[in-house]
């Protein structure tokens, strides 16, 4: 359940990042008035006071840019801002971008017809039970379709089986 | 404790052995804010200014004291192995 709360805590900074900002910047900033007021009554000059808070602070930008990546939304946050600019250099240049589109909606349609034809006539299976055990009946040349065999000769492969079975003398 | 006041009795109460770089506290209080384990308020300073005040949640105290035991235990194979030595 922890990491159910966590995950909250995560979307609920999302959520409100520009305040978590602002409150962070606030906050490092009280940090660092309130060091410069001790070095001050520890007898620093103000403008010396200032730096060595700063200095002790450490590196405020890098700082809060940790902060804010802890929360674990950078990639996030930088997929936002690739798609944005993606989006503005596309609308910069909507000759390129329209042809571009086109291009890519003809190209896509066309391999799916295509595909879509082939799937049905070469890849998928034929639509009965078991079609690993069709066997091509008659002359090949016809795929199948045949009339060299009067009807009499086509006697159903069941009984076929049936008499090989009774007998077992077709191949003796 | 706000940030600063964590960071003034870190100090204070190393006497002044352990000066860490003020700022890394921040960061270090976000990663424990999002595992729970401290909550933070706004309140106002003695000198009326808004600051955010972390207190220690039960999780926390529960996480402190594994990080304790673990650290004793580090810290008493170190003694053991100076003793030796």
């Amino acid at each position: 359940m922890a990491w159910l709360s966590e995950l909250g805590r995560r979307c609920w900074m999302l959520i409100r990042r520009r305040q978590f900002d602002a409150d962070l910047e606030e906050e490092m900033c009280l940090h660092l008035e309130l060091k410069e007021q001790e070095l001050v009554r520890a007898g620093l000059a103000p403008s010396d006071a200032r730096y060595a808070a700063l200095r002790r602070f450490g590196n405020a930008a890098a700082l809060k840019e940790k902060s804010h990546m802890a929360w674990g939304w950078e990639r996030f946050e930088q997929l936002v801002q690739d798609v944005n600019y993606g989006v503005r250099a596309m609308l910069r240049s909507p000759g390129i971008t329209i042809v571009a589109l086109l291009s890519l909606a003809l190209g896509i349609g066309a391999i799916t017809a295509i595909f879509s034809l082939m799937d049905a006539l070469m890849l998928r299976s034929l639509p009965v039970k078991d079609p690993g055990r069709l066997i091509l009946f008659g002359d090949a040349t016809w795929s199948g379709i045949s009339d060299g065999f009067p009807i009499n000769q086509l006697t159903p492969i069941r009984s076929i089986a049936r008499c090989k079975r009774r007998t077992r003398c077709s191949r003796k | 404790m706000h940030g600063y006041e964590i960071a003034g009795s870190i100090q204070h109460i190393s006497e002044n052995v352990l000066q860490v770089e003020e700022g890394s506290l921040y960061p270090a209080l976000q990663r424990m804010l999002i595992k729970g384990w401290v909550k933070a308020k706004w309140g106002t300073t003695a000198g009326n200014r808004r600051a955010r005040y972390y207190q220690l949640t039960t999780a926390g105290r529960k996480q402190l004291e594994t990080e304790l035991s673990q650290f004793e235990r580090v810290i008493g194979a170190i003694t053991r192995v100076l003793q030796t030595a």
